[in-house]
């Protein structure tokens, strides 16, 4: 393997989006109206401690905004505020048929195997955000329905 | 004798580059290196005398199972334990508190009863016991840490009055993994014992840092892993008195720890095989001996001394970075963690990589600890015999190098 030198992995871009993330912080659940539904998610990184929050706001099945909250390096915390400006806008299912590989498109940085954990926290995060969902607002009629079926019949 | 930049040769992985440097390991306390002497142990067992114990008649399982138990008194020799009967090889640290935990602990503690452990333990020290205290619907109490900040350090005048009549177990660390604090055992084992309670001290850092006299230190149990010492990994070891492990029930079931078994009760084997079931890491074992050999050749006091040394050098410079917090006791010994001001302990560990640096950074299994800290991580120099002031130029280089790309 090809020696990597720091800026193959700091560029400019992934230090500009960890110190001035986007989307960063929580979204106010009492200002979610009556057509839209809040969805929320964490997923943890064991190795580290760390862990990553990701909520999406959907309305007619299309995500109309998101965001993210927790501790990270400057991979995750990076990755997570580039995902949040990628998903924004794009429909539940272009989110429910993303791949891994578009993170690392949209990093353009070698990732290592230890730093696999560290670029996809905030992409699993959003994930299960519309798969297993922690929170749900407004909560769902009965576990065993999708959180979005009144908003997309066809669940991914 | 002890020359720390010569016996580097000694360790055929320190002359490996990384990233094009020469490697700098700093992440003794995570496992340390294995001298060349380990390595060809291990490798002779393999090629040579590999057999299993106490099964077979021939050759072959002679001298390994002569060669096994060699290993166990070679343990207890290192440790003045009283007997061999006293050392119970486990797969590591873990599974000897496990051990402790399942056989003992299922035994002698019920509802009303109480376990005492520190907030500095690694998880391996403390989720046995959290576990085993839900269960048995009693409380679990954790000596906490001075309120002061800096430098960390156990509170350890809470234990006088942690310690009831109801308490039957401190769990302690005898080296924490994190800030490097070593707690007074000597204090802790008097107070336990006038208590008629009794202490399991997790040694995992402390074996390695600190000649242990298992008859001096009078502790009930002590456990520690190979690995964190110069040997293999896969061998651990559960120092116990006697007399508490003839009393304990066996804890995994199975071959090699029986008399005699028929259709519906079973007569267990004396200690120690008694809790030896199955086949035991042979090879490790035995290499584990000349991992001791070394250690006794270059003197723990010698180790002891160097690391210390090497600890308070670090600690100095830190100090000189405003950026940089530290999350160490006063007089660790070789273990330092620290924290940078708006840097992930992650993104520190992978530019020092770079400069073939090896630290850790995480919660280094310390949850409990991280939370009462309030950080989600932080990273860790761990230093060892072969580790120089050289080195110690090179973290600061690096650390440089960190504040620069993220400023
Ligand atoms: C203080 C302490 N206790 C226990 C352990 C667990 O050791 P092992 O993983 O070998 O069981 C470690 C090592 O990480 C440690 O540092």
């Amino acid at each position: 393997m090809p020696i990597q030198t720091m800026d193959d992995l700091y560029t400019e871009i992934i230090l500009d989006h960890f110190k001035n993330p986007k989307n960063k912080g929580q979204i106010d659940a009492s200002k979610i109206s009556k057509n839209e539904i809040l969805l929320t998610a964490t997923e943890y990184n064991p190795a580290c401690g760390d862990k990553v929050t990701m909520q999406i706001v959907i309305k007619n099945g299309t995500i109309e905004k998101i965001a993210f909250f927790g501790e990270g390096c400057a991979i995750s915390q990076a990755a997570s505020s580039m995902l949040t400006e990628h998903l924004k806008g794009k429909t539940l299912e272009y989110l429910s048929k993303m791949k891994t590989e578009e993170i690392y498109k949209l990093l353009q940085i070698p990732i290592s195997p230890a730093r696999v954990k560290c670029a996809l926290l905030g992409f699993i995060a959003v994930k299960n955000a519309i798969s297993q969902p922690t929170e749900c607002i407004p909560k769902r009629r009965s576990e065993a329905e999708s959180p979005y079926s009144h908003f997309y019949p066809k669940a991914p | 004798m002890f020359n720390p930049q010569k016996l580097k040769k000694d360790f055929p992985i320190l002359s490996r580059k990384i990233n094009g440097h020469p490697l700098i390991y700093l992440d003794n306390a995570a496992t340390t290196q294995k001298p060349k002497t380990v390595i060809d142990a291990f490798k002779n067992y393999y090629e040579n005398s590999a057999a299993n114990v106490h099964r077979g008649i021939h050759t072959l399982s002679e001298e390994s199972s002569e060669q096994y138990e060699n290993a166990r008194k070679k343990v207890a020799k290192f440790l003045n334990a009283k007997s061999p009967n006293e050392i119970i090889f486990t797969r590591n640290t873990t599974e000897s508190i496990n051990l402790v935990a399942y056989s003992w602990g299922e035994t002698n503690i019920g509802k009303n009863d109480e376990i005492i452990t520190s907030i500095l333990e690694h998880h391996s020290n403390f989720i046995p016991w959290q576990q085993l205290c839900n269960k048995k619907n009693t409380k679990l109490k954790i000596i906490p840490l001075k309120k002061t900040t800096a430098p960390l350090s156990l509170d350890i005048s809470a234990l006088e009055k942690l310690i009831t009549k109801k308490t039957h177990l401190i769990a302690i660390t005898g080296m924490s993994n994190v800030t490097g604090e070593k707690p007074d055992l000597k204090k802790i084992v008097k107070l336990a014992h006038q208590n008629n309670t009794l202490v399991l001290i997790d040694a995992a850092q402390l074996a390695a840092h600190e000649q242990i006299d298992v008859q001096k230190l009078d502790a009930d149990f002590i456990a520690f892993s190979a690995h964190k010492m110069l040997g293999p990994t896969g061998l651990g070891v559960l120092y116990a008195k006697e007399k508490l492990l003839q009393a304990m029930p066996p804890f995994l079931l199975g071959g090699g720890m029986i008399k005699e078994v028929t259709k519906t009760r079973t007569i267990f084997a004396d200690i120690p095989q008694k809790f030896e079931a199955g086949t035991p890491n042979i090879a490790a074992a035995i290499s584990f001996t000349k991992a001791l050999d070394y250690l006794e050749k270059m003197d723990l006091n010698n180790i002891q001394k160097h690391t210390e040394n090497l600890s308070r050098l670090l600690i100095t410079r830190l100090k000189k970075y405003p950026q940089i917090s530290l999350q160490t006791a006063e007089n660790s010994n070789g273990i330092v963690s620290f924290t940078l001001k708006n840097i992930h302990p992650h993104d520190i560990s992978e530019i020092f990589n770079k400069h073939g640096i090896a630290i850790r950074a995480g919660h280094h299994c310390c949850h409990p600890l991280m939370q009462d800290l309030k950080l989600a991580a932080t990273a860790r120099i761990s230093f060892y015999l072969y580790n120089t002031e050289d080195d110690i130029e090179a973290v600061c280089k690096a650390l440089n190098k960190v504040i620069e790309i993220f400023n």
